[in-house]
């Protein structure tokens, strides 16, 4: 997203924490360029190891792969027979990533049907030895059912299966997930910035000496990368940022990254899509045989049910996917068997993403590995201070940075003043405690807030949810709802802005959900734009900028199943916004 | 867990063991099953655009009252889109008063007040499950005092206590002697409790008039069966014209509205059950009944309750018919050839009871029957579809906003000059009455059976 | 006795038992004129149908798609070329005054004054700045026309006072202000904002337009938040107040009426005109299309139309009433089938007028195979693909996202779908014949326009439902 704007005039530009005027002055020990999970998870790593840190995004903070899985900590329970050491790591990943953000995760029950009846005390005993691993990610028992037991909790399935059982999968909202890591980084002093594009890194030429000697000399010389050139999209200000190392955490862009340094490295980057629907439909996740024998699966996510995902190669710009109508037939046709109602469902959006993997020729797009590498570029390349984390998931990504933060640290040298990895005991900004139904209530009390609308909030800011309101109603106007499908409250609204680098609506609805509900941002959008231009300070015009840009990406994810309800939603939504006098429209 | 807990968990619904152990295992994530009728309302909910029709004409918004009701486009679009998150909004659905108008406006066919239903039986069940009072604590007494049989218990002892605090009004209802003795309860007008309830006033069979007719079993209803039992006899008088039997089945219980509506479904069960097995052995052809809310609870919802097409629930609901429905469609109504009024002309108007025009769809019919009888005149009030804010218990535990939604229809009763109300649902008798004794308008509330009644007892005259 | 049946329930009025009504065991009703669909088509076509003393029943479901936008409506003067066939040519200049002096005189029978005229491009701003046209808005939000602002034209004088009402959150009046100052419309110092609760609702964080607009017709609580929005105006020393669109439901004249009182004891000590007070529009769902349309309905069964809540499922199969066995394309309908609250019932007419708007009203749908029309399975056309000749083509199966562009601005073909009707306004098929002689079309649900981006929604809805009206009265008045 290349919008540039003008400097706003009045008010905070920048988010808390950060002058305006740069730091060219300063050398940071470390940089590190995208801040999705594993760049975030990164810049925490180290930040809380006591290094100086900045982190720099392009879009937002999950804008990226990260935002585009389907929220789940998975235990690596497919896994399990064939590498149950890759299952008790994750199991015990998924476990650590729960402390650190208890109110972040939900529990997400998932039944799987077994045909043959011949097979299912084998499969119980699957279940069985996997509860042992579940237990360090707070797994619950699984529970048998039969047929009419399966049918009673989840009445919409195709009768014919012999048996069922549950097997439990912690849900998570991803996009939080990456701000509270960026957010405990910055806690922890580092630099964090959204909406800052690297446009080129910074690269010094010396000799063994350590000397600068220019290329021209002929000498067969060391490069070194001392930092990036950034620029804020926002604002269009360029400055250079310098640091002792620098990290490559661009997920799908980590060619392009090291296209800036002039190195040539391949990923084989699968493109996965997922559709959203409106409304939780189940009680439980549904694993599915696809039409072509994939596994694909059925899941009540938050106030959504999720189907998915695909998994095909892609060859084009990873800042151009988009969802293909193919590739949706092919879910809705594969779920069909299993939930013939589901044609009906509401697609409130079709969400396309690219997975980084690694690059593996002559293997199939399911198979390619999940694994993750850290390439040290002195050895490889003969380009000093730089460090690619890549490939990998969500789910390792705390013991991606771990490695990545271990070989940056033992780059900086054994003078560097370091201290251990602390990111599997640490809390995340709001995971210090759990909060209860009780103090839940007690908040909406005490507030005079609606509970539903507090019950959402605590579910996204946990520990620190008081604080939120309490700022957030400390002025008149806190209590609007900005948002009627989720709910959010304006106070928390200008919580994400004031501390939570919400600078476009498209930030707000990674923090608070905005527009993620079937009215896709008809009655919230107008709303958010308003009380963000109020408070960054921010004229109509860019406001009016950003809402366009805003339905624009609604609409890329629409557009592509445009039947029943979103058709008609559409309607309401495009004439709301072009419309003349009867349903509002702009003066052209 | 203690005695308490466990007597609230034994409310909730029975369920097959593996289900019990998924809900155990799942309890703290808020986790239940749907029933397939709640998925297909889910699926229907999801046509909401938010356009708002709804709130337009909710009556809870329109009353003036200080409460923080969302509306009905809250519910059905924002509120029961999590499951795990229905308990949060158990006090805002509570204001409901089920009256069907939001589903009447909706361009999206969204059944609107069905999410209301589904979000209360599950909180219900939710916090049963957990072992804590399930119910706002004077809403389970209400529910509990109809659905347990005590009313008869009540009505006999509190007939005679009544007759001391309380006189009998011109219109036929009960007022306080000494109302400020009562504090704010004083001023609110009580139905009649009857010494002797209308099953054992007639335990036998009445014999009908017509030998070649159907024969007719009574659901009388809780309200007139131990209160306003005149509305009970008149009814039987005009069945008796038009069938070879009425019977009044002694062992009838609570139709179960009130546990229905507040979210109690294992309760509305358990007396659908029980009423289904009392009218099975009377072998009618009809059971009928005065009372608009058991009607619609009869026909609309207990195929709803029922289990499977063969349940015999869903037989009694094949059944059951409101009087109104009875009268106009299964037999050929004779009307009476005398004025139920001895001055030999009467102007009434008629409010339409919201289970009765919307849930049943009964209004053409009340007209056509109520002007059908010689000199009287039907005096539309404005908007007679509109909630009176009775709605069952809700005018008890709801009294402030049930008397707000109330004012309109107050003013718009006396802008006719009716002399006499004409509704065919007891609750809204009651709220109508109080309502217009408390404005200084009093007069007759009747259901069409009485004026029918005097109309015949005036030809024999 | 065919005219007491429509007369069933009037204000206030003595009825006398009405010929034939919906039952619960499904008998018919039988009318000259029945209307499918309570939008401003319906509406218009059903009042128009009744004044030509027809007999109307009107069956409808929401209030249509009007009903969820602005309160201001879209009427040029010369209506798009829809797709309406035949020897006379898309409703002339004289059906547009005409449909719009009748649309002016029923909602002014309701205390509702439209103001302006068709095609008059009043620029009115919305509660979030952005500036909309219309060219028909009830008094109370054409007040707001900015060429009328303090500082419109030059050396324009007096101030713009925006005053947020709370609760009602959605519109934030420092920013409106801000809006209208950035887009030039006024000078920063001629504006000043002020905020005046609602009394009664202070406990209240969030409350919707609607609830606020009730509780402004309490004539107590009106007169105390007038006295306090007239005592703010006086402070700014305001010559105008713009209120967000809150100022009552069904009875806003009162509303509006305190306001002003009000507003005159606060001008009445220093003389000088009292600020003129207006309503700026909202996006939907607002309050004044609730008015308008809830307005239309009250003089539609003032006129004597009954109007019944149902949705109609398809034309009646079955042996009917008029004693036809189904129904197929080129033979008149005769009957449709209607489902309300959940029982079924016969509407038999001699003349059907079809006004079930577009997607949103669910005129028409879009399903995986393609587009529909909901009720009669009727043919529906779009616009013919880019290179194509101009025209329409049948949509065939194709679906809705082959009918939009990428980028979200653009005037999406698929909009423009509906029916070919021919100069009586009759359906036409794919062959291009008459699909029924017994029903007309009117408003959105006949294609060629897209009633949002062209800005004619209510200008089709109007002339056609007018003149469908007309015409179905003249051919099903019984005795015709």
């Amino acid at each position: 997203m290349d919008t540039t704007r003008p400097r706003p005039e009045g008010g905070t530009a920048a988010p808390e924490g950060l002058s305006a005027q740069g730091y060219a002055a300063e050398q940071f020990d470390v940089l590190v360029i995208g801040g999705g999970i594993t760049g975030a998870s990164v810049a925490r790593d180290l930040a809380l190891r006591g290094l100086r840190v900045a982190l720099v995004e392009r879009d937002d903070f999950g804008s990226g792969t990260t935002g585009t899985c389907m929220g789940m900590l998975h235990g690596g329970l497919q896994y399990l027979l064939s590498d149950p050491e890759l299952t008790r790591v994750e199991c015990a990943e998924s476990g650590i990533m729960q402390r650190a953000a208890p109110h972040l995760v939900f529990a997400i029950p998932f039944l799987y049907l077994i045909e043959d009846p011949g097979k299912v005390d084998a499969y119980e005993a699957f279940f069985s030895y996997y509860d042992e691993f579940q237990k360090t990610k707070y797994g619950r028992p699984h529970v048998r059912l039969t047929p009419e037991e399966a049918l009673e909790i989840e009445p919409s399935l195709r009768p014919g299966f012999a048996a069922a059982l549950t097997n439990d999968e912690p849900g998570v909202d991803v996009f939080r997930l990456n701000v509270l890591v960026a957010l405990d980084a910055a806690e922890h002093g580092a630099v964090v910035r959204n909406h800052t594009e690297v446009v080129g890194l910074l690269v010094e030429e010396s000799s063994g000496s350590g000397q600068p000697v220019s290329a021209a000399s002929g000498t067969s010389a060391h490069r070194r990368v001392v930092g990036a050139r950034v620029r804020d999209t926002l604002t269009g200000d360029v400055e250079e940022l310098r640091a002792k190392v620098t990290v490559n955490a661009g997920g799908p862009w980590v060619p392009r990254v090291l296209a800036m340094a002039g190195l040539r490295y391949r990923l084989r980057p699968t493109k996965g899509i997922h559709l959203i629907l409106d409304r939780r439909l189940t009680s439980a996740g549904v694993t599915i045989s696809a039409i072509d024998g994939r596994s694909i699966c059925l899941l009540p996510h938050e106030n959504t049910t999720l189907v998915g995902c695909t998994d095909d190669d892609y060859f084009g710009d990873p800042d151009e996917v988009r969802p293909d109508p193919q590739e949706v037939e092919y879910l809705l046709t594969s779920s069909e068997t299993v939930l013939p109602r589901i044609r009906e469902a509401r697609v409130v959006r079709v969400m396309a993403g690219l997975r980084p993997t690694l690059y593996q020729y002559g293997v199939y797009e399911d198979k390619v590995t999940r694994d993750f590498e850290v390439w040290d570029h002195e050895a490889r390349d003969g380009l000093a201070g730089l460090v690619t984390v890549a490939g990998g998931k969500m789910t390792i990504a705390r013991i991606m940075a771990e490695k990545t933060a271990d070989a940056v640290v033992a780059k900086l040298g054994p003078a560097t003043d370091a201290g251990p990895c602390r990111t599997a005991d640490l809390p995340l900004p709001g995971g210090e405690r759990v909060v209860g139904a009780e103090e839940t209530e007690e908040l909406a009390r005490r507030f005079r807030v609606p509970l539903p609308a507090v019950v959402r909030l605590v579910h996204r800011h946990g520990a620190r949810a008081a604080r939120v309101l309490e700022e957030g109603l400390a002025e008149r106007g806190g209590r609007r709802q900005v948002c009627a499908c989720e709910p959010v409250l304006e106070a928390e609204v200008r919580w994400a802005v004031r501390h939570e680098w919400a600078r476009t609506l498209g930030d707000l609805r990674r923090r608070v959900r905005l527009g993620m509900g079937p009215c896709q941002g008809l009655g919230c959008s107008e709303q958010a734009a308003a009380v963000l231009g109020l408070e960054l300070g921010l004229g109509p015009e860019q406001v009016a900028a950003d809402l366009e840009a805003f339905r624009q990406e609604r609409w890329k994810g629409q557009r592509v199943w445009l039947t029943g309800e979103q058709l008609r939603q559409q309607e309401l939504n495009q004439g709301a916004w072009l419309g003349g006098g009867a349903l509002g429209g702009w003066r052209r | 867990m203690t005695q308490a807990a466990e007597r609230w968990q034994a409310r909730a619904l029975r369920r097959p063991a593996g289900v019990a152990r998924f809900i155990e295992v799942y309890r703290d994530a808020g986790l239940l099953p749907l029933t397939p009728a709640e998925s297909r309302l889910l699926a229907d909910l999801e046509r909401c655009l938010g356009c708002g029709n709804c709130l337009a004409v909710c009556p809870v918004l329109a009353a003036l009252s200080p409460i923080p009701y969302p509306g009905p486009r809250a519910v059905g679009a924002g509120l029961s889109r999590s499951l795990p998150e229905y308990r949060t909004a158990s006090e805002l659905v509570g204001y409901c008063t089920t009256c069907m108008a939001c589903e009447e406006v909706c361009p999206a066919d969204v059944p609107v007040f069905r999410a209301v239903l589904m979000v209360r039986a599950k909180c219900f069940e939710q916090l049963a499950l957990e072992g804590r009072e399930p119910l706002p604590r004077l809403k389970l007494l209400l529910v509990d005092l109809f659905s347990q049989g005590r009313l008869g218990q009540l009505a006999r002892w509190g007939a005679a206590l009544q007759k001391l605090a309380y006189r009998r009004t011109s219109t036929g209802e009960m007022q306080a002697r000494l109302p400020l003795a009562l504090g704010a309860l004083g001023s609110r007008l009580l139905p009649p409790l009857a010494a002797r309830p209308l099953t054992a006033e007639f335990p036998g069979a009445v014999p009908g008039l017509d030998p070649g007719g159907p024969r007719v079993a009574v659901f009388a209803g809780c309200l007139d069966n131990y209160a306003y039992t005149d509305t009970g006899r008149a009814l039987i008088e005009v069945l008796r014209r038009h069938s070879r039997e009425v019977v009044v089945p002694a062992g009838q219980v609570c139709c179960g509205a009130p546990a229905y509506y507040a979210g109690d479904l294992p309760t509305a069960y358990r007396l659908a059950v029980e009423n289904a097995r009392v009218f099975a052995e009377t072998g009618a052809d009809f059971v009928v009944t005065a009372c608009a809310s058991c009607g619609d609870v009869l026909t609309g919802e207990y195929p709803v309750l029922a289990r499977s097409p063969a349940d015999p629930v869903a037989s009694l609901a094949a059944r059951a018919r409101d009087v109104h429905a009875f009268l106009a469609g299964d037999v050929s109504f004779r009307p009476p050839r005398a004025c139920p009024d001895p001055g030999g002309s009467l102007r009434v108007t008629l409010h339409d009871p919201c289970h009765l025009a919307r849930g049943q769809g009964l209004a053409g019919e009340v007209r056509r029957l109520v002007s059908g009888l010689p000199g009287v005149e039907v005096e539309e009030m404005r908007d007679p579809g509109a909630c009176c804010g009775g709605a069952g218990s809700y005018a008890l535990d709801h009294h402030d906003v049930a008397v707000a939604i109330r004012r309109p229809k107050i003013e718009a009763i006396a802008a006719t000059g009716a002399r006499v109300v004409v509704t065919g649902c007891p609750s809204c008798r009651l709220h109508i009455a109080d309502g217009l004794a408390n404005a200084g308008l009093a007069r007759p509330v009747r259901h069409f059976v009485e004026l029918a009644q005097a109309a015949y007892d005036a030809e024999r005259a | 006795m065919t005219g007491a049946g429509t007369k069933g329930t009037t204000l206030g009025g003595r009825v006398a038992a009405p010929a034939v009504l919906p039952t619960a065991r499904g008998r018919a009703v039988r009318t000259e004129v029945a209307v499918i669909g309570g939008g401003l088509a319906g509406l218009v076509a059903a009042l128009a149908a009744a004044e030509a003393r027809a007999e109307v029943v009107l069956v409808r479901r929401g209030l249509g798609t009007t009903a969820m936008g602005s309160g201001a409506l879209d009427f040029p003067a010369e209506l798009p070329a829809l797709w309406i066939s035949g020897p006379s040519p898309c409703p002339g200049p004289e059906s547009v005054v005409e449909a719009a002096e009748a649309l002016v005189r029923w909602l002014g029978a309701e205390g509702l004054r439209l103001e302006d005229r068709p095609g008059a491009g009043l620029s009115l701003m919305d509660i979030f700045g952005h500036v909309r046209r219309a060219d028909l808005a009830p008094a109370s939000l054409a007040a707001g026309r900015v060429d009328r602002w303090p500082g419109a034209g030059e050396g324009g004088g007096g101030r713009l006072l925006f005053v947020e009402v709370e609760p009602y959150g959605a519109f934030r009046a420092e920013w409106c202000r801000r809006a209208a100052v950035a887009a030039g419309l006024v000078r920063d110092e001629q504006t000043a904002v002020a905020v005046v609760p609602v009394p009664g609702l202070e406990e209240e964080g969030d409350v919707p337009a609607v609830r606020v607009a009730r509780a402004l017709e309490d004539p107590d609580t009106g007169r105390v938040f007038a006295a306090a929005v007239a005592g703010r105006a006086r402070r700014a020393g305001a010559t105008a107040v713009a209120l967000p669109p809150v100022l009552g439901l069904d009875r806003s004249p009162q509303v509006l009426l305190a306001l002003e009182l009000a507003l005159t004891e606060a001008w009445s000590t220093d003389g000088g005109r009292p600020p003129v007070v207006f309503e700026l529009l909202s996006p939907p769902p607002s309050v004044p299309a609730q008015r308008l349309l809830r307005a239309l309905e009250r003089r539609a069964r003032a006129a004597g139309v009954r109007v019944e809540p149902g949705r109609v499922t398809g034309p009646a199969g079955g042996p009917d009433p008029v004693g036809r066995t189904g129904w197929a394309r080129g033979l008149p309908v005769g009957a449709v089938t209607v489902e309300t609250h959940g029982r079924t019932w016969t509407l038999a007419a001699r003349r059907f007028v079809l006004a079930t708007g577009k997607f949103v009203s669910g005129g028409l749908e879009a399903g995986e195979r393609g587009l529909r029309e909901a009720v009669f399975g009727l043919d529906v056309f779009v616009p013919p693909p880019p290179g194509w000749p101009p025209g329409r083509v049948p949509a065939g199966s194709r679906p809705a996202r082959d009918l939009v562009w990428d980028r979200f601005t653009a005037r999406h073909p698929v909009f423009e779908a509906g029916l070919a009707v021919d100069g009586r306004l009759r359906p036409l098929d794919a062959e291009g014949r008459v699909a029924a002689p017994d029903v007309l079309a009117a408003g959105s649900v006949i294609g060629g326009a897209s009633h949002f981006a062209d800005g004619s929604g209510s200008g089709v809805a109007a002339v056609t439902g007018f003149l469908a009206g007309r015409l179905a009265a003249a051919e099903g008045r019984r005795g015709a």
